[in-house]
């Protein structure tokens, strides 16, 4: 197996009374995208910053490809590169001018190189305009740029998909999955999107008042319930309800944003469908709720949970 | 290393309109300061001489650019370290509440050189008003009220230093100015280090300098020892340049002090600094 490219061992941090994160043992394989899940106030955040000795551990430690950090700062840093939580610049002066300061500080990085990011998350023509005329969106996309910017072997990002619309989270997940494509990047994602974790990550773990809940490869997670969550919008109502009740595969049937939440094995799907159909029942829709939240839902219970 | 950070910081405080602030309260005060005293001149002039009368027989105009500069170094000193407070204040509680640091201490550059090269920074922001002060006093007041020799009053002492000596004493008095401002700078920059907002560093320094400076000019026997070695005691260091002989000694001892303070606050910030967790 390969050396993992960053590995926390017991860490642990308190703050005051609460303890934000509680003896945390991760690591982070190379080559993948490693979603990092958990309610808001989990202690994700207060995670990354630990691994990126913005925050003091009170205990244990985080190594990278296998030295302490306590040991290795500040030169292991020119291995990773960050977006921790919104995208913070300097905003009275211009996206190039913000990189070129960067730049300075790591090794090997010139204005082509700034040049080149900008091109890469598509800012290149707005590259003399302040920070502080751009859009979130745009921001965020900066942020990229600047963590990319010394070609990091580890890419560290806190919630990069916060505040976009729709079209820029899409373009976000793009980008983030040709960076592990093309320049052979590990990602490491916070976030509380499942649907985005789902999407385009390869593992994860599951962090909850400061603890790991779970670690492992998506799939693992994606196929542990076998009695897929679906939702259904048919007509008439009844006449589907009654038909679904009869079905001995169907389980936990309930009314949901007027139609139907049930569970069904994914290989029962046509039968359903069949019975429905056979009843003069006209089928809108019928799709399985994402895989990971159904599965979410089942480990935090009735917990609030952020879903997009 | 330091250079590139250097430049960095400088980029971060030039580029910053509150910057010139100072810069412009200098340029707009002086120009005033030397128009006032030209309007008055005649008036000045006349206390002036009021005191060498029956003693010295005096020709020409003693109210000149040299004197106006020399007057205004006393008015000036009191309020520079407001503005220098603007500059130095902002170098890390500015990043702390605009949240930069989370890019900037991301690099692989420890967070010692960074704030090393934010004080070099904020000390040069910081020595380049005190000459901005002394360009524009000297150079508006001997345009517009002439040069001259220059009238000082050292303590119970009357001098009268002719303008090519005064012209030096000036560069002494400005460089001796600078170091004292290098110590509000580094306290101002505890201040930044300690909290994470812009406001706190100078209502911190203000409130340090005002109770210091209350505490030295308290008479009372008790406190003499606490006076002496307060560093606000030491901030008319620069007026010894205008004695004659010049007190190198006195000098010597004073710049003892501001460095010694300056290095402790230099010291307590790094403390600080690098066991600080960025939360913002």
């Amino acid at each position: 197996m390969p050396e993992a490219i960053l590995t926390t061992v017991n860490l642990t941090k308190r703050f005051g009374k609460r303890l934000a994160v509680d003896q945390l043992s991760l690591e982070i394989p190379p080559g993948e995208i490693f979603g990092f899940l958990g309610p808001n106030g989990s202690g994700k955040s207060t995670t990354i910053r630990m691994m990126l000795s913005l925050i003091h551990p009170d205990a244990g430690d985080v190594y990278c490809f296998g030295q302490p950090v306590s040991k290795s700062y500040p030169e292991y840093l020119e291995n990773i590169g960050a977006l921790v939580e919104g995208a913070d610049f300097y905003g009275n002066l211009s996206a190039l001018t913000n990189l070129k300061m960067l730049a300075r500080m790591n090794s090997g990085v010139d204005e082509q190189r700034c040049l080149e990011v900008l091109r890469l998350v598509d800012l290149e023509s707005r590259k003399d305009d302040q920070v502080k005329t751009f859009s979130h969106g745009m921001r965020q996309r900066l942020g990229i740029a600047q963590a990319v910017l010394h070609r990091p072997k580890l890419l560290i990002l806190d919630e990069p998909s916060t505040g976009l619309d729709p079209q820029g989270m899409v373009e976000m997940r793009r980008m983030i999955q040709a960076l592990v494509r093309d320049e052979g990047m590990t990602v490491f994602l916070s976030s509380h999107m499942l649907n985005e974790v789902e999407q385009i990550c390869t593992s994860l773990a599951v962090l909850d008042e400061g603890r790991l809940l779970v670690s492992g490869p998506v799939d693992q997670y994606l196929s542990a319930e076998s009695a897929t969550l679906t939702e259904l919008q048919a007509t008439p109502a009844e006449k589907a309800h009654k038909i679904l009740g009869t079905l001995e595969f169907v389980t936990d049937l309930e009314e949901s944003n007027g139609g139907f939440r049930f569970r069904t094995p994914h290989a029962r799907r046509p039968q359903v469908i069949q019975a429905l159909t056979e009843g003069s029942v006209e089928i809108f829709s019928m799709n399985p709720v994402s895989n990971l939240e159904d599965y979410f839902l089942s480990l935090f219970g009735a917990k609030e949970i952020s879903v997009l | 290393m330091i250079w590139p950070l250097y430049l960095n910081e400088c980029v971060k405080i030039f580029s910053k309109l509150r910057t010139y602030i100072g810069f412009g309260a200098i340029a707009l005060i002086i120009p005033l300061a030397i128009w006032g005293f030209s309007v008055g001149g005649s008036g000045i002039q006349r206390n002036l001489l009021g005191q060498l009368e029956g003693e010295f027989l005096t020709t020409g105009n003693l109210a000149n650019g040299m004197w106006a500069s020399y007057t205004l170094m006393f008015a000036l000193f009191i309020h520079v370290p407001f503005l220098i407070t603007l500059g130095a204040g902002d170098a890390v509680a500015g990043e702390g509440t605009a949240g930069t640091f989370r890019i900037y201490l991301t690099r692989p550059i420890s967070r010692s050189r960074i704030l090393f090269s934010k004080l070099l920074a904020s000390g040069t922001y910081s020595v380049a008003l005190v000459f901005w002060l002394g360009l524009l006093s000297l150079g508006i007041g001997n345009i517009w009220l002439g040069a001259g020799d220059v009238f000082v009053l050292t303590g119970d002492e009357i001098l009268i230093l002719p303008f090519e000596v005064a012209l030096g004493r000036f560069a002494i008095a400005y460089l001796l100015a600078a170091f004292m401002m290098l110590t509000v700078t580094t306290l101002t920059f505890l201040f930044s280090v300690l909290v994470t907002n812009a406001v706190g560093p100078i209502v911190g320094t203000m409130a340090v300098l005002i109770v210091s400076t209350v505490l030295s000019v308290l008479n009372i026997d008790n406190l003499a020892w606490l006076q002496d070695n307060l560093f606000t005691t030491h901030f008319d260091v620069w007026q010894y340049a205008f004695y004659d002989p010049i007190p190198w000694d006195s000098i010597r001892s004073s710049l003892l002090n501001l460095g010694t303070y300056g290095a402790i606050f230099a010291v307590l910030s790094f403390y600080f600094f690098n066991r600080k967790d960025i939360l913002t």
